[in-house]
């Protein structure tokens, strides 16, 4: 089971990789809220692999039209975590 | 560099980790993850194992895969279009009274289960196996993928272990309840019921059992005194209330007695002592003068007034009778003077001691009174010690249901402890399950483990220490 300090060094990492990649906030935050959307309803699949087209986030010859959970839940939590960085202060709004 | 290309790095660097994370920084996830794959009919508990299969199986953007086989290549996607021909948005839905782990799994070894699926995949042979195992449907199944269902069945011994702790716990915990139920209503009050020659105690209780009053009567003849003592506490009170105005004289004398104090008191010693002289002179002065009278009559009778004799040496010649006279009358005056201080010293401890009389006599004024109010309290002291023989009834039948209470909770206490003993040695045994002890060696991953401690509310907080000063979190 992962701790709290594992947490926090995760945090760090993803804080680190969006500056080098130059990923938002604002991006993740919103990737987030798709991918939970999707978990809800799977129906909302396809918008969710049409916004990360439309945000240049991926190439269309690399999108699945089957759902990977282990990617929506990586986004999902990459999503959550970015909120709390925020409401923490660690990550900028 | 394009932005999906970033995006790939990424997803490339952060996916593993935060995916390990995932239970602890999103506990919310793992269970929607489930529901989502396994359907909405799907316990917590399936949902929770289901989820956390999916997030632990593939991992493929970990191993540094193209975004393309991320998205395309991923273990749930994969398995599902290699085992069932379709995905998620082909409309094939999952199964439905899939709500719970419970295979046989006494029938094959997960262990087995798990390395046919690493070695043949998800064929549709194997998929039965697991899903006779599980419980869960193929097409569910088929959604995890191969690394999902392999964790899944690490997750079943770890369910079921989880499943036969709470049950045992919860075993436990009423033969807990039942203990102190037990302990506590042999600790309850009970006392006892005495009636002796000055009377009868009184207890009441509810229907529970509990102590809501207690109480006692006197006896007939306790009363009978008592009566009669408040006849006698009210006359001696009246008496007491007229006290005050018998000894009321008490007060005028020692006022008196103090003023003709003041007066003895009120004189220096030689004031004192001139008085004395001068009253005693006063009181000579009659017969000193009759007897002067006399003495001239009788020297006048013998023709010897103004006659006078020498008396030798510087002294004057005068009549022997005179000369006697007035000698006597200096001595008189020399003995007064004598005696005069130890008169002046004997009036002024005169009129100290008129004072203490007056005091003696004041105080006496209000011991009276209050010896006045013997007769009151003296009834009333009598009517008390006849009150607490009736009395006495209920005080031993508190001590006696004190003590027989104490032994009574004494005996509910070992009881108690005596089952909760007995429920703690059964507790492992309860606990024990052939199949889920077996499982628990494969059981062993932790986002597995820690998405069923969420779907059962097990705390997972981090625990720390104060060493040196320095909070540190331990392990």
């Amino acid at each position: 089971m992962a701790t709290s300090q594992e947490v926090m060094q995760v945090k760090q990492m993803v804080r680190e990789a969006m500056q080098e990649e130059g990923v938002s906030a604002d991006t993740l935050i919103r990737l987030g809220q798709m991918a939970e959307a999707v978990l809800k309803d799977k129906s909302l699949y396809p918008q969710f692999i049409q916004a990360i087209i439309d945000n240049d986030l991926a190439e269309e010859e690399d999108i699945s039209t089957e759902i990977d959970y282990e990617l929506i839940g990586v986004f999902a939590t990459l999503g959550e975590m970015t909120r709390q960085m925020i409401a923490s202060g660690e990550l900028g709004a | 560099m394009a932005n999906w290309k970033k995006f790939k790095k990424f997803v490339q660097k952060v996916a593993k980790p935060v995916a390990a994370v995932a239970a602890i920084a999103f506990p919310a996830l793992i269970p929607a993850i489930g529901s989502a794959i396994a359907g909405s009919t799907a316990t917590a508990a399936v949902a929770s194992a289901v989820g956390a299969a999916a997030l632990a199986g593939g991992a493929s953007a970990i191993a540094g895969d193209s975004t393309k086989e991320i998205l395309t290549n991923a273990a749930l996607g994969g398995a599902i279009q290699a085992v069932t021909g379709g995905g998620l948005l082909s409309g094939t839905t999952p199964a439905t009274g899939t709500t719970a782990i419970s295979g046989n799994y006494s029938a094959v070894s997960p262990t087995q289960l798990s390395a046919t699926v690493a070695s043949q995949g998800l064929i549709p042979s194997v998929l039965s196996s697991v899903s006779n195992f599980t419980g869960l449907s193929t097409d569910t199944l088929g959604k995890l993928g191969s690394a999902g269902v392999q964790a899944l069945l690490s997750s079943a011994g770890a369910s079921q272990i989880a499943q036969q702790g709470r049950e045992a716990a919860q075993t436990q915990a009423d033969a807990q309840v039942r203990a102190a139920q037990i302990a506590a209503d042999a600790a309850k009050f009970r006392p006892v019921g005495v009636t002796t020659r000055f009377g009868q105690s009184a207890f009441a209780t509810d229907a529970q059992g509990n102590v809501i009053g207690a109480g006692y009567s006197a006896s007939p003849e306790i009363l009978g005194y008592q009566n009669r003592l408040s006849a006698l506490a009210n006359q001696g009170l009246t008496q007491a209330e007229q006290a005050a105005t018998a000894y009321q004289p008490l007060t005028g004398a020692a006022q008196s007695l103090f003023s003709l104090g003041q007066g003895y008191l009120a004189k220096s010693p030689e004031q004192a002592a001139a008085d004395y002289i001068s009253k005693q002179q006063a009181l000579l002065a009659p017969s000193q003068e009759n007897q002067l009278a006399l003495l001239q009559n009788k020297l006048f009778q013998q023709g010897r007034t103004g006659a006078a004799t020498a008396q030798g040496g510087n002294l004057m010649a005068t009549n022997p009778e005179m000369a006697a006279y007035y000698n006597s009358i200096a001595q008189s005056n020399l003995a007064l003077a004598a005696q005069a201080d130890q008169e002046a010293r004997n009036r002024i401890t005169f009129g100290g001691g008129l004072f203490n009389t007056g005091a003696g006599l004041q105080n006496q004024f209000y011991s009276g009174q209050t010896a006045a109010y013997a007769p009151f309290a003296t009834a009333m002291d009598t009517s008390s010690g006849l009150e607490s023989l009736a009395q006495q009834p209920m005080n031993l039948g508190t001590s006696i249901g004190a003590k027989t209470t104490a032994s009574t909770a004494e005996a509910g206490r070992l009881l108690s402890g005596g089952i909760t003993s007995a429920a703690a040695t059964m507790a492992p045994s309860n606990a024990y399950s052939a199949s889920g002890n077996l499982l628990t060696g494969v059981a062993n991953n932790p986002m597995v483990t820690g998405a069923i401690n969420n779907a059962f509310g097990v705390s997972n907080a981090p625990k720390y220490q104060i060493i040196n000063g320095q909070l540190v979190q331990v392990p």
